[in-house]
């Protein structure tokens, strides 16, 4: 092992170093200027001699990679750094993942009160994935009055999560239960937003064109249509003219603020024609949100 | 941070548009633009696979390497920080290491001990590109103006993906002189390519 890393920026800009060394080089670099200077001027050299090997790959590497790309998870920059932001629409997804991350920590707390720090890591994992899907869409409406439930989606990932706020507590024998509303109506599970609100990750997007939540006996309803003496809520597509959804401002929000609006129950919207209601049905026992959302696929 | 001017043409792009910036494709990529990554792709699929041919000498496993290497730049373009070089530089270094990581993996290192007994293809011979061929001609330029040992041990390093030690041992010269060799030939290389740091 070399004593002095100092003479190493040659080797370094030509990979020509063990691992080891090279991790020991990039811990004397930013003590160095001299070597950081020389190592930017060399990769920048050494680009050149890779140009110039430049060799027309198989026709066929386009399309695997292209195909590859739409069902890879890009990983979010570093901390530290903001991407530009030429659109509202990705500054509104970092604004919406904020959110749901100051829920998560909430959520992890709870969860390790429960003995399970492994659930919560767990948890933790799977809503990252869906809010850095680079297809996440989210949207958010407002239930129940003072309540929020949001919804960030991923096509690609075929799963969601689902964050509410200030739904009210409900009897034992009432349990919240989450819709697929498509071609076809699936249920999306249970949710229980008892103490702490987390967030809830539940797969099985498919073709769904929209999220609904209803109120169920404890346990859930099977896979059908929720209710089905009341009319079908989901099939009403216009929002009463009271809706309790707003659309978002288009732009010029700060994500920091639009964050704090939102925590506040003032809704943020991205991305879709978000509308939707909290509507009794005429059963008198199941009220129905519905949160569209656009998904391209 | 300019682009090298002389950068790789896409295969496919009408001859003299203005070739799209690198760095900032890379920025939409980052929020998940994937018509801005098939121009990437356009862009960088033929030095990568290329240089990945260069360094493991096989068209299947060159292959392999240049999908992993264009699927992370999918994956990591929000790491890539301007300020830190051109977007060029940062995408080859990512492939560069990755086939270096490749050869140097036991039964890859194997497979090339048996390969490099065959001469290594002539730069005439990788360079087809039209669009590489001056990319190609002026390195090659630039290469000739080294010293013998200074371009040997380049080539082995970079091309051949050995590291230092072993470029020590294969020409039989000791530790620090090949460490300067590598220095003072990309000092003179990079003055001769024109490169701005």
């Amino acid at each position: 092992m070399t004593r002095d890393p100092h003479d190493l920026a040659g080797p370094y800009a030509l990979d020509a170093l063990t691992d080891t060394e090279r991790r020991r080089f990039e811990r004397h670099l930013p003590s160095c200027p001299t070597c950081a200077g020389q190592v930017t001027g060399f990769a920048e050299t050494t680009a050149r001699l890779a140009l110039a090997a430049a060799h027309r790959p198989p026709g066929a590497l386009r399309g695997r990679v292209m195909a590859e790309i739409t069902r890879t998870r890009q990983t979010p920059p570093p901390l530290g750094r903001r991407l530009p932001s030429h659109r509202v629409r990705g500054l509104s997804r970092l604004a919406a993942a904020a959110c749901l991350v100051l829920a998560l920590i909430s959520g992890g707390a709870a969860l390790r009160l429960h003995g399970s720090a492994q659930d919560a890591r767990a948890l933790n994992r799977q809503v990252t994935a869906v809010m850095t899907a680079p297809d996440a869409r989210t949207s958010t409406v407002r239930a129940q009055g003072t309540a929020t439930v949001t919804l960030v989606s991923s096509r690609s990932l075929n799963k969601a999560v689902v964050t509410t706020a200030r739904l009210r507590p409900l009897p034992s024998a009432r349990t919240y239960q989450m819709w697929w509303l498509g071609p076809t109506v699936r249920s999306a599970g249970t949710l229980n937003p008892s103490g702490k609100p987390r967030p809830v990750v539940t797969t099985g997007l498919g073709d769904a064109q929209r999220f609904g939540l209803t109120i169920e006996p404890a346990g859930g309803s099977p896979s059908r249509p929720p209710h089905p003496s009341s009319p079908s809520p989901w099939n009403d597509h216009t929002a009463p003219s009271d809706s309790p959804v707003e659309r978002a401002p288009s732009q010029g929000t700060d994500a920091g603020q639009r964050c704090r609006r939102t925590r506040k129950g003032l809704r943020s919207h991205v991305g879709g024609t978000a509308s939707g209601r909290l509507a009794a049905t005429r059963a008198g026992a199941s009220a129905m949100a519905r949160v569209p959302f656009r998904q391209t696929q | 941070m300019n682009e090298p001017v002389a950068g790789p043409r896409s295969p496919t792009g009408p001859a003299g548009a203005h070739p799209p910036d690198l760095a900032e494709l890379l920025g939409r990529v980052a929020r998940g633009d994937q018509d801005a990554f098939g121009q990437v792709y356009d862009l960088l699929s033929g030095p990568v696979y290329g240089l990945a041919l260069r360094v493991v000498r096989d068209p299947a496993q060159a292959e392999e390497i240049a999908q992993d290497v264009l699927v992370e730049l999918w994956r990591k373009a929000s790491h890539y920080h301007p300020e830190r070089g051109s977007a060029t530089s940062w995408a080859l270094t990512v492939a560069h290491r990755r086939a270096v990581d490749r050869v140097r993996s036991s039964q890859a290192g194997r497979d090339r001990e048996e390969r490099t007994a065959a001469p290594a293809p002539a730069y005439d011979q990788v360079a087809e590109e039209v669009g590489t061929r001056l990319e190609h001609q002026q390195v090659r330029r630039c290469m000739r103006g080294l010293t013998e040992t200074q371009r040997e041990s380049i080539t082995l390093a970079y091309y051949g993906g050995y590291t230092y030690r072993e470029v020590s041992e294969l020409l039989g010269v000791g530790l620090a002189a090949v460490k300067t060799r590598m220095r003072d030939g990309l000092i003179r290389l990079r003055d001769c390519l024109g490169v701005q740091p």
